[in-house]
């Protein structure tokens, strides 16, 4: 089998042609201008370091796509900020998080402060818990990008490779469950405990 | 209820599989657990919008730096990188590199400048070997004896202070084991007159050449004495090449000399 001939890289195009991108690659991530540069920089010099290794069977765009990220990803362990991430993470403790953010405002939710209140909450809590662990993947999905990393649409959009249109859809769907769900609830006990309502209020 | 959690660091999708989970519209196999992964790890998501944002920059003008001039200060550290590979190529030989000096012809021509090598030191050896067993001019140590049983150590070129009324007994040690069996002695004043001659001195078996020396042969002063090797029908008057001369100084002072 005949090996292809190796592809003639001008690096200097290759750098004037991506540098941009590979400096917007770093801002997004949050990375001041100056740091910017200085990884865009470390990023092309490993491509140039590898310049020979390039066979050309994969687009020159996505071989430094992958340069870049593991220059941040090498950046990442320097700064020591991966242990952010290697945490375990709950779907109790992000719905905590999202019944304390103020992107969540279900109807008869207690946000009160005194102790009745907080139990309220906690159970509401549990409560969403398990109406997420039912929802179909896509839709759980959705929901805990927006309501507890509070990532926006075109973000949810571009994580999960569906449309605006379709996250924005999911997202009412999941709400207006977790609404009826946390009615029934609530409705439930004060049929249940119309008296302890009353004092708890008197005790709020 | 089991909790939903985030996979440990080692179970991230590498780069590789996220830049592909990007650059992917069709959903493809593996795509679903990525997607969970993307939804609990803000590390692995930041990534992948990452790369979106790059797709986004391609496309607009950068508006705070000049990418030509990015380009004149990036060539200085390319410079710099080929400088030091062309330093590093020195240090570490390559397998381009070992693979010509696995080359007979330049194997023969290293064997050969080896030989010329070794055949230079040899000859040098030899010469250096002579010359180390040739005796050496130095006069290290001599002891001055006095009759009264003072005995008075030093180098060469000490200051030597003696009764006047005493003789003399100079021993002399050249410190080499080729010192020659038979030596003259010429003493030398710093008018450069020979003051005293002394010829057939053997060395003894300790390896000096002992000297006695009346009271009144040599007065206070300083000397510049010759140990000359003889014995080898070498005249002690001739001083050539091949008749090592042992020369030293000598301060001699008479401590109750009358004026």
């Amino acid at each position: 089998m005949d090996i292809p001939p190796q592809p003639r890289i001008d690096f200097e195009e290759v750098f004037k042609n991506h540098y941009n991108s590979v400096f917007g690659f770093f801002y997004s991530l949050g990375v001041r201008s100056q740091d910017c540069h200085d990884l865009a920089q470390e990023t092309f010099l490993r491509v140039y370091r590898g310049r020979r290794e390039f066979r050309g069977d994969v687009a020159i765009t996505h071989w430094i796509r992958l340069i870049a990220g593991n220059v941040w990803r090498n950046e990442l362990r320097r700064r020591g900020a991966q242990k952010r991430s290697t945490q375990e993470v709950s779907l109790e403790e992000i719905v905590r998080s999202w019944f304390e953010s103020e992107s969540f405002d279900p109807p008869d939710v207690t946000t009160a402060l005194c102790p009745e209140g907080r139990a309220l909450a906690a159970e509401d809590a549990a409560i969403c818990v398990r109406e997420l662990e039912r929802l179909p993947a896509r839709m759980r999905q959705v929901a805990v990008l927006r309501f507890a990393k509070e990532r926006s649409y075109r973000e949810i959009a571009a994580l999960l490779k569906i449309s605006v249109q379709t996250v924005k859809s999911q997202l009412f769907e999941a709400r207006e469950k977790l609404r009826r769900v946390l009615a029934d609830s609530h409705s439930r006990g004060a049929s249940h405990g119309a008296h302890d309502d009353t004092e708890h209020e008197k005790a709020c | 209820m089991e909790p939903m959690t985030v996979p440990p660091r080692d179970e991230h999708p590498s780069v590789e599989q996220l830049c592909a989970y990007s650059e992917t519209e069709a959903p493809a196999p593996g795509h679903d657990r990525i997607a969970e992964h993307l939804v609990a790890c803000d590390e692995c998501a930041d990534i992948v919008l990452g790369f979106e944002a790059m797709d986004r920059a391609a496309l607009e003008p950068a508006a705070d730096h000049d990418v030509d001039a990015r380009w004149r200060s990036f060539q200085e550290v390319l410079d710099a990188e080929d400088s030091a590979s062309r330093v590093a190529a020195f240090r570490e030989p390559t397998a381009r590199d070992r693979s010509v000096v696995s080359d007979p012809r330049i194997a023969w021509v290293a064997a050969a400048a080896a030989t010329l090598v070794a055949l230079g030191l040899g000859i040098w050896g030899v010469s250096l070997d002579r010359e180390m067993r040739r005796p050496h001019a130095e006069l290290r140590i001599h002891d001055v004896i006095s009759r009264e049983a003072a005995t008075i150590r030093g180098a060469a070129g000490t200051r030597i202070e003696v009764p006047a009324s005493a003789d003399l007994v100079l021993l002399f040690n050249l410190a080499s084991t080729t010192a020659p069996e038979v030596v003259a002695l010429r003493a030398f004043d710093v008018r450069g007159r020979e003051v005293l001659a002394l010829d057939d001195i053997e060395r003894s078996r300790d390896g000096n050449y002992v000297v006695s020396l009346p009271a009144g042969w040599l007065g206070g002063g300083s000397y510049r004495v010759d140990l000359i090797e003889t014995g080898s029908g070498v005249e002690a008057t001739e001083t050539t090449e091949t008749a090592a001369t042992y020369r030293f100084d000598l301060e001699l002072v008479l401590l109750d000399a009358e004026p």
